[in-house]
């Protein structure tokens, strides 16, 4: 993987106390963890939290390895929380990763970390995309962190305070022997900015100081008769000692204003909205001083009872801004109210957004509503009626002015993709065998089922793609088709999907995209890289790991080759009977390119003979019927204007990025479209023979010219 | 009354203090380090400020967006709350790195009459605008309405043209842009602390440090106030350099026919009758483009008054293209042709050190071969395997074809394409022309009689002759589909509404509608017969 933190850049987290560090979110809190002096870290990649494990990846080598701290590759979400065991027995602090949807791979080791409680500060950063940026499914962390009653740490949008939340994290973590789970949105994973260090904390146990005795506690095992006794020190110890450290500390916030008979409610980063959408209501002002007190929940689990009370007392209605669903704080609140017996109106849901993101422009009105409801002069209701209102004429307005909406543009295969020219197969096929059900998986591939491949009946993820049309292989008509990528494969398709399938003797057609990266979340290295990402040499096949598990049809295809992989489809189309594997092989175009660029310019420049690879579109040829883009997707095969003014619409045109696949001209055979794709090979420092042939060819060919041009 | 309380400083009506910059852009192209240099600059400053960024999760080539608030005075006590959304009708300056992804953002609202738009005009065009058979372009017209209505500054420059007329990679238009951002005045920073931040990133910096003052310069220069003025070659010269690249033994008669057109013809089509002399002379010969002309003259005598021309204007331009249909003898033709290698040299950056091997991919099927032999000759033999004895006897699954990947370039490899251009004389008999010949005569009866009925109708008719495209089966599919686009759509409802009025409306509206069917799907035409089907029963009940 091409290192996307620079040196300099990772140079900074050897900073001392008073520094100031410039980065984005993944580089503040690995420095974070580092002032914590954590022992261990690991994770999955996966979007908005990928970043954080190449900034663990990039600085493996240069600072972590000396300092002894382990970074584990993990093999998917499970193992990445089964690591936090450590901390269970031991003074041990240490941190694992992964993306919101990654929480239900890990639900299992989690249950019993949980259970047992964790002796050293243990953190799982959980990247929560409630806005759905890049994961398919709209989810919230905290009902899963509440049923197996670990910790939740929300910071609010600002990279100094998640720096001193993942520390105040660890300590609390610690004192309550929970494990705690720390937030992190799409957008707040994404900030740039400034940050004040403080000294490193050299881990107590590490790879250079290992621990000299083993503690085996059998009453931190989860198993009769401790389980019972683990259920009741999470309710009746660990809880309590939260919220006694969460009180002391102060971690949440109060930002008090002068209208004492109101409140708001808030957690996190939705904080950061709702300033804003108060700032323009014009009831508070930028550096967060608001005339409605506001508090901010940075702990989400547990709520401190007293806290809540302390703040609903003496007000005549609080409003509680709770993105998601189910809306828990919320009822939390209105259950600590009710047993208090406290009288004030609590508003929620019932005025904001039941779901979606809680942007400013979301929950405005909901805001206004609120205000409005106790807003006492007419200017001022006025200008909050006016105000709360804005925003959505305003988009309503924009929305109106053209009849004709604005395309969309949905994402694509990259130039030269490996893992597109299967789809081309396939889609060419559906000509004689019509349409199939396709099983999509989670990876590039899930874009099969976008446009112009429409080549998705469901996807399910990870690994379960294949599993997931079990009952269909047996009680539909069309035979089913799965796709799975190599990470996929080695994340839990082998033992989900194709042990699964084999046990079954499930009959359908199992296409593994094996390109050798984890391409998706920015290029992370798998088991089918050959290195892991601590860049050691491992060696894991899929082919044998297939025969292991008992699959006799596997057939390998190189994914260039379309007439080859048609073939190979076809077969595996006519045979209607068990699990048939293709492995389409061929390395992730993006990452090659990286590669190969720097040998080609050196070649050019040395004066070395270098063949490079160009397809074109004859202008003249085209006729711009496009059935090309049907079969292909490609970004750089694009639209021009025709040189002639006969012609209106656009033809194809394909654009200097081609990398020279040759996939448009072979889609043009297979598919029998047309004459117009012609391939360029052009030959870099030409040998002595390459000019003798080409001055040969150029005499005889003069003859023909002439001819045509007489014609 | 309760009043806002006068100790917290609410600043109101101060709102232009806080900088809001949203940058749209299309993933992979940059867009990380054009935010990196703002927030630079912004440091560089002085500022506090804060930048988000969605690298990657656009995954590949998809929509994503940028965003930057800043605020100029630094306040140590108590910092900025920053959001991280942008919050529609109040972003300060957009800056769009491609056309569509401008309008996409302003039609969620994001611009106002407060907003400096600076934007490259140039387009990267979606999935969705490379389907359709005809035009699936979003219309740019509709995205510079967008950007006029919702800003109170709209800079549009084609920023991927400039780069490449400096000699400069596609990624430079980003540094262009924030050099035009830079020079639009709308910050306020001065240029030093734009090039030290573009220096500090440290990527590119020499090539981008250029394209920065390209912008910068562009801008101050007025220069994108003028680009939108497009200079038209002048009649002459367009004649000329059409009458220099045909044969020398045709141009004597052709001239006398481009005479004619000057003659009876309006100026608006004058350019286009002739591009199609020209052409139809150069792809069979003069005999041929006077046929063209007789055709164009009888629509023509419709159309005489109705102002554009544009029932002349369609008729003409698919008519040519129809007439000048790309059989075998016109493939080969195009591609060994000596200014081909030329043009392919140009368009592939070469330069004179650099040799270079053409490969076609040629895969004609059975009736693209046997189309170039006499009609006479063929068919009968065509009529004999249509009937459903010889299909029983032999059953043809599948299709055959025969593909071939000449090189082009060599004289081996032209030598089998040179001798089918040789078939062009005969290509007046051949069983191809005649098949072509009777659907295009049925066009253009079908364009006079319709015409004669409903000017617009007739329209619709002779535009609808551009859905016929392609090669083999996406040819034959096409020719069905506008056979089937008469019979059973246009005939059908334009008699039904003949019967009940004077109006066509309800002829073209569905017309229309199935014309985008058809464009939109291969089974479009389908689709539309089923609607028709549908409207009619309707109708009638």
């Amino acid at each position: 993987m091409g290192s996307t933190y620079s040196k300099e850049t990772l140079e900074q987290l050897e900073f001392g106390e008073g520094k100031t560090l410039y980065g984005d979110t993944p580089l503040v809190i690995l420095k974070a963890f580092l002032q914590s002096g954590v022992s261990y870290l690991g994770g999955y990649p996966g979007s908005p939290t990928a970043g954080l494990i190449d900034a663990m990846s990039d600085a493996y080598d240069p600072v972590l390895k000396d300092k002894g701290i382990y970074f584990d590759c993990s093999g998917n979400e499970a193992s990445a929380a089964a690591l936090l065991s450590a901390s269970i027995s031991h003074p041990i602090r240490g941190s694992a990763n992964w993306k919101i949807v990654g929480t239900n791979v890990a639900s299992d080791a989690l249950t019993h970390i949980s259970a047992s409680g964790v002796t050293g500060g243990a953190m799982i950063i959980v990247g929560e995309d409630y806005g759905c940026d890049s994961t398919l499914v709209a989810e919230k962390a905290l009902p899963f962190a509440l049923k197996s009653t670990m910790a939740v740490i929300d910071p609010r949008g600002d990279l100094q305070h998640i720096a001193n939340m993942v520390e105040a994290g660890f300590e609390l973590s610690e004192y309550s022997n929970l494990p705690v789970m720390f937030i992190l949105s799409t957008r707040t994973a994404h900030i740039r900015n400034k940050t004040r260090c403080k000294d490193n904390i050299e881990p107590k146990i590490s790879m250079l100081n290992p621990l000299k005795e083993i503690v085996s506690d059998l009453e931190k095992i989860p198993m009769p008769p401790y389980s019972v006794e683990h259920e009741r020190k999470k309710f009746h110890e660990r809880i309590p000692a939260a919220r006694k450290y969460i009180s002391n500390n102060n971690l949440n916030e109060i930002f008090d204003g002068e209208d004492k008979g109101l409140g708001i409610i808030t957690h996190g980063t939705v904080y950061n909205s709702l300033n804003r959408s108060l700032y323009n209501l014009g009831e508070a002002n930028l550096q967060g001083e608001t005339r409605i007190p506001i508090f901010n929940l940075n702990v989400t689990h547990p709520i401190v009872p007293e806290e809540i009370i302390n703040f609903l007392d003496g007000k005549k209605a609080v409003l509680i801004v709770e993105e998601g669903m189910p809306n828990l704080i919320e009822e939390q609140i209105r259950s600590i109210a009710q047993r208090t017996k406290l009288n004030l109106d609590i508003f929620g849901k019932d005025i904001l957004p039941q779901a979606g993101e809680y942007t400013p422009d979301n929950i405005t009105k909901g805001i206004g509503t609120f205000l409005l409801s106790y807003a006492i002069s007419f200017p001022e209701k006025q200008r909050i009626q006016e105000r709360s209102e804005f925003v959505e004429k305003h988009k309503e307005k924009a929305a109106n002015l053209l009849k004709e909406s604005v395309t969309k543009r949905n994402p694509v295969f990259c130039t030269g993709c490996p893992e597109r020219p299967i789809f081309t197969a396939i889609k060419i096929l559906e000509e004689d065998y019509g349409k199939s059900y396709y099983a999509s998986d989670i990876g590039c591939y899930s874009m099969s089922g976008l446009p112009p491949f429409d080549l998705s009946s469901s996807i399910t993820g990870m690994g379960i793609g294949l599993a997931s049309a079990g009952a269909l292989s047996r009680m539909a008509n069309q035979r089913v088709i799965s796709f799975m990528g190599d990470g996929t494969f080695w994340h839990s398709g082998l033992t989900t999907s194709i042990s699964h399938a084999v046990y079954n003797n499930q009959n359908a057609i199992l296409v593994i995209l094996e390109n050798f990266w984890t391409s998706m979340t920015g290029h992370h290295e798998n088991p089918a890289s050959g290195m892991n990402m601590r860049q050691e040499r491992v060696s894991m096949d899929i082919e044998k790991a297939l025969k292991g598990a008992g699959v006799k049809w596997i057939k390998k295809v190189d994914p260039y080759d379309l007439k080859d992989s048609i073939k190979v489809l076809r077969k595996a189309y006519q045979t209607d009977e068990g699990l048939k594997v293709i492995i389409s092989r061929g390395e992730c175009q993006l990452e090659k390119n990286r590669k190969e660029r720097v040998v080609t310019s050196e070649k050019i420049k040395t004066g070395k003979r270098l063949v490079q690879t160009k397809l074109g579109v004859d202008p003249d040829v085209c006729t711009g019927d496009l059935s090309c883009m049907r079969y292909n997707g490609c970004p750089s095969l694009t639209l021009k204007e025709s040189p002639s003014i006969l012609r209106d619409d656009p033809i194809a045109h394909i654009e200097q990025s081609c990398v020279g696949c040759g996939l448009c001209g072979e889609i043009a055979h297979a598919a029998v479209l047309c004459p117009s794709f012609y391939k360029v090979e052009i030959i870099n420092n030409p040998s002595l023979i390459d000019r003798i042939e080409a001055k040969l060819n150029g005499a005889f060919l003069h003859f023909i010219s002439n001819d045509v041009l007489n014609n | 009354m309760r009043e806002i309380p006068q100790n917290i400083k609410i600043d109101m009506d101060k709102k232009n203090e806080l900088l809001k910059i949203l940058i749209p852009a299309v993933g992979g192209q940059g867009g990380g380090v054009l935010t990196e240099w703002l927030i630079q600059v912004f440091l560089i400053e002085g500022f506090e400020v804060q930048g988000v960024g969605l690298p990657g999760l656009s995954q590949r080539g998809g929509s994503t967006v940028y965003y930057i608030e800043s605020y100029p005075k630094v306040n140590s006590e108590k910092p900025i709350i920053f959001s991280q959304y942008p919050l529609p009708g109040d972003i300060d300056i957009i800056l769009a790195q491609e056309f569509l992804e401008l309008g996409r953002v302003l039609e969620l609202g994001y611009g106002s009459d407060k907003t400096t738009v600076v934007s490259s005009t140039h387009r990267i065009y979606s999935t969705l605008e490379k389907l359709p058979i005809t035009r699936g372009i979003y219309s740019e017209e509709n995205l510079r309405k967008l950007a006029n209505a919702f800003s109170d500054k709209f800079i549009g420059l084609n920023a991927l043209e400039i780069a490449k007329q400096n000699g400069l990679g596609e990624l430079a238009i980003n540094a262009i842009l924030l050099g035009a951002l830079g020079a639009s005045g709308a910050l306020n920073i001065d240029e030093a602390s734009y090039l030290k931040a573009i220096s500090q990133v440290g990527v590119g910096v020499e090539t981008n440090i250029k394209a920065f003052r390209i912008g910068w310069d562009y801008v101050k220069s007025n220069k994108y106030n003028l680009s939108l003025i497009e200079s038209g070659t002048k009649w002459d010269e367009f004649k000329k350099e059409r009458f220099e690249k045909l044969h020398p033994d045709k141009r004597e008669e052709l001239l006398y026919l481009i005479f004619e057109i000057e003659q009876e013809y309006p100026d608006v089509l004058r350019e286009i009758l002739a591009e199609a002399l020209f052409r139809l002379a150069d792809y069979q010969d003069v005999w041929y483009s006077k046929k063209y002309l007789d055709s164009i003259n009888k629509i023509y005598r419709l159309d005489r008054n109705s102002g554009d021309f544009m029932l002349t204007e369609m008729f003409a331009k698919n008519l040519a293209l129809w007439m000048s249909y790309e059989d075998g003898i016109r493939v080969a033709e195009l591609k060994i042709n000596p200014e081909r290698f030329k043009r392919i040299k140009k368009e592939m950056l070469l330069r004179d050190n650099q040799l270079f091997h053409v490969t076609d991919y040629l895969n004609p099927d059975a009736e693209e071969i046997y189309g170039l032999l006499p009609n006479l000759f063929v068919s009968p033999i065509v009529k004999l395997t249509e009937t459903r004895l010889f299909q029983k006897i032999w059953p043809r699954k599948k299709k055959i074809t025969f593909p071939q990947n000449p090189t082009t370039s060599s004289f081996i490899g032209s030598l089998r394409l040179w001798f089918l251009t040789k078939f062009k004389r005969f290509r007046p008999y051949s069983y191809r022309f005649k098949k072509e010949y009777s659907l295009m005569n049925k066009y253009s009866q079908s364009v006079e009689r319709f015409s004669r009925m409903d000017y617009e109708l007739g329209c619709l008719v002779a535009k609808s002759g551009n859905i016929i495209k392609g090669y083999g089966d996406v040819r034959r599919r096409t020719m069905d589909s506008f056979n089937r686009l008469l019979d059973n759509i246009i005939n059908p409802l334009s008699e039904f509404e003949k019967k009940s009025g004077n109006s066509f409306d309800l002829t073209i509206d569905t017309g229309e509608k199935s014309l985008k069917l058809i464009s939109d799907s291969t089974d479009g035409i389908d689709k539309a017969v089923e609607l028709v089907n549908k409207v009619l029963e309707r109708k009638a009940a």
